[in-house]
């Protein structure tokens, strides 16, 4: 998943890209609000995380111009602002939620692990298809009781493709959302990710899980609770 | 507790119970004067027609009383006594009270009156008129004293008990109304003072009312009525003070938080990343950045500690000339002015200084001069002045074109006031001109900051009383 950082403070902006991608995440940070709303609104994220007392463009009409043009993005707000109304002029301005300063780094991973959730409409951690169950808070993948051992890369194309199972994904929209902007993307990445996963889950006896779309992308069946498809 | 309700009843209430008991005696005495003189007037006129009817008789030398009446009191009303020059009686009513009849008259002299008390219940008024005898011969009919008579003394008294009752009763009367009187009086008084003060409780009752919520919420001083606007129009601008001090307040809270949150925020990200995923690249970059972030922290911390200091700094007698700290300064700087092409304007007056330690002045100037050097831009310019005497020097800083509002110039001496809304970057907390504020008050000066037209800012920090004149 692509998570965009909207930060000033060089540190803590720093710790965020490092924490986050070392969590798996895909990160693209930028010190300015300015900066900050084109990259929102030139790339598809599945999550920003944002300040609000930015340079050039303040975070909360950053936030407005957003929802404003129809992104619905989640975004979760940073502030050393924590009076309740400043928090809930934040949320009101179209964050999903609100973090206050100082905060720990595993509150912050489990806002954005709510958030997404939150945004594929599943009150659930653990996600399941075809056999392969995707716990998103351990981020592990298992198939039955064992788990499935993946690489970085393979984990977050197959991450993508299953939170957004039941749809067919370009591979060009894969990239968009597992690699981060400054990362030197090979042309065929995806493909030999997924030539990779599809050999990883055969040997679990995981059989057409990824079916490849001609001319179109990849498609991963349609979502399930593990219980309902196991 | 002192109660102006209760002092202007109490007051009001004396006052007017004075003038009732003032009214009350001066009625009860004016009646008992009529009344007295009234019988005074009826004695003595009884005395002056028994005194017309002593005769002498020249040829026997001797005095009579010509009366053929019965002298009894029944008769009369009053009890008579005629006494010569002699003390001779010439004539008395018959059970002459003994009180009354115990005074030795005194020949001559003006009509004399007498109250006399029998010990009892008893008063008698009792006139003594000296007169003369009317000289035998007069015409009977028109006979009166004559200054050819020997004199006599006529004691005429008169039962006046029922007088004096009729006067108690007066009195009883007058007092029993003044107390009716004081008593309606004071519940008047009272209601009128009361309505008179709802204005005051109408006040405090919307001062009452007044919360943290609602200071912004002004008093309508028209409503009032003139002794009261005064009051609520100073307690208008008491509140619009309070309201613009909490408002400073509640900026310096903001931008402490944001200074001390960020750079904790800072810590707690670094250790909670190294924490979940240790790596020893992470973890020396951790400790290395903690290191870093706990001496900005000391910076603040510091800066903090300084402004608290200069507030609290003695004065010093001593006079500390200006120019050699601002060349000095200026000196610090000039590589990076040139660097950066700010032309650099100086007009300093040597003999110019302020009373006080060269520590303060130093840091005044020290963090104006740094700020110009910092804030104007590429080409921009700064012009510094010194002028005045010694101890009453006026300084003088103008730096720009700078993005600055005529609000920012009020508020840029507010510890952690920052240009940038966005608080960003880590070199400043904003608290140099509030250092700069705090040593102000310690040299005694005044300082102020504004914007001119063409986007320069102008500081002027002068003694608070100069006389000095614009060094500029």
């Amino acid at each position: 998943m692509r998570v965009l950082i909207v930060e000033d403070t060089r540190r803590l902006r720093e710790s965020l890209v490092d924490g986050l991608t070392a969590a798996g995440y895909a990160v693209d940070a930028v010190g300015d609000g300015r900066e900050g709303l084109i990259h929102a609104r030139t790339t598809e994220y599945d999550l920003v995380v944002l300040d609000i007392m930015l340079p050039e463009l303040d975070g909360i009409s950053l936030l407005g111009r957003l929802r404003a043009a129809g992104n619905t993005t989640p975004v979760l707000v940073l502030s050393a602002r924590d009076r309740v109304e400043q928090r809930v002029e934040g949320l009101r301005a179209g964050a999903d939620d609100y973090l206050v300063k100082p905060f720990s780094f595993d509150e912050l991973l489990a806002r954005i692990e709510a958030l997404t959730r939150r945004a594929r409409g599943s009150a659930s951690n653990v996600v399941g298809v075809g056999g392969v169950t995707l716990d998103l808070a351990a981020r592990r993948f298992s198939v039955g009781d064992s788990p499935l051992e993946l690489s970085p890369r393979e984990y977050a194309v197959l991450e993508y493709l299953m939170m957004n199972a039941g749809r067919t994904l370009s591979r060009g929209e894969i990239e968009e959302h597992v690699y981060a902007e400054d990362r030197q993307v090979w042309s065929n990445a995806i493909d030999s990710a997924v030539a990779a996963l599809r050999k990883k889950l055969a040997e679990r006896g995981v059989h057409d899980l990824i079916e490849t779309r001609r001319g179109l992308g990849y498609l991963v069946g349609k979502a399930g609770t593990p219980g309902a498809d196991a | 507790m002192t109660s102006i309700r209760r002092m202007l009843t109490l007051s009001l209430g004396v006052a007017i119970g004075l003038l009732f008991a003032v009214l009350a005696v001066a009625v009860f005495f004016s009646y008992r004067g009529a009344v007295r003189a009234q019988l005074d007037e009826s004695l003595r006129t009884r005395a002056s027609t028994f005194a017309a009817m002593v005769v002498e008789d020249r040829e026997e030398d001797e005095l009579a009383f010509d009366f053929e009446g019965d002298l009894r009191v029944e008769n009369q009303g009053v009890w008579l006594r005629i006494t010569d020059s002699h003390g001779e009686v010439l004539a008395v009513s018959d059970a002459l009270p003994r009180v009354v009849a115990g005074e030795t008259p005194r020949p001559g002299g003006p009509p004399a009156y007498r109250t006399i008390a029998d010990g009892g219940d008893t008063r008698y008024r009792k006139v003594i008129l000296n007169a003369h005898a009317s000289v035998e011969g007069d015409d009977d009919d028109n006979r009166a004293p004559t200054a050819e008579g020997p004199p006599v003394t006529v004691e005429v008294v008169a039962d006046a008990s029922a007088l004096l009752r009729d006067e108690r009763r007066w009195r009883n009367a007058l007092i029993a109304a003044f107390c009716v009187a004081v008593g309606v009086t004071m519940i008047a008084v009272r209601l009128v003072v009361r309505r008179g003060l709802a204005p005051v409780h109408r006040l405090t009752g919307e001062l009452d009312r007044i919360g943290p919520a609602t200071l912004s919420l002004d008093i309508d001083d028209h409503t009032y009525p003139a002794e009261l606007r005064p009051i609520a129009a100073a307690v208008n601008g008491l509140l619009e003070r309070v309201l613009a001090g909490v408002e400073r307040e509640r900026r310096f809270t903001d931008a402490a938080a944001h200074e001390l949150r960020t750079p904790i925020a800072e810590l707690t990200m670094l250790t909670g990343v190294a924490g979940r995923y240790p790596d020893e690249a992470r973890q020396r970059r951790a400790i290395e950045e903690a290191g870093a972030i706990a001496a900005e922290m000391n910076t603040l911390l510091e800066s903090l500690l300084l402004a608290a200091r200069g507030r609290a700094g003695g004065k010093v007698d001593a006079t500390t000339p200006l120019g050699p700290i601002v060349r000095t300064q200026l000196d610090k700087h000039a590589g990076l002015l040139r660097e950066r092409s700010i032309s650099l304007e100086t007009e300093i007056d040597d003999a110019a200084g302020w009373r006080g330690p060269a520590g303060a002045a130093l840091m005044i100037l020290r963090n104006l001069v740094e700020n110009a050097g910092e804030y104007t831009p590429e080409g921009g310019m700064i012009r510094v002045a010194v002028a005045g005497g010694v101890g009453s020097a006026g300084f003088e800083i103008e730096n720009g074109p700078v993005d600055l509002s005529a609000a920012d110039a009020d508020q840029m001496f507010e510890p952690f006031w920052r240009a940038d809304p966005a608080r960003s970057g880590r070199r400043h907390a904003g608290l140099g001109l509030a250092i700069v504020d705090a040593f102000c008050e310690t040299l005694g000066l005044m300082r102020r900051a504004e914007m001119t037209t063409d986007r320069t800012l102008r500081i002027r920090i002068e003694p608070t009383k100069s006389l000095t004149p614009d060094p500029i």
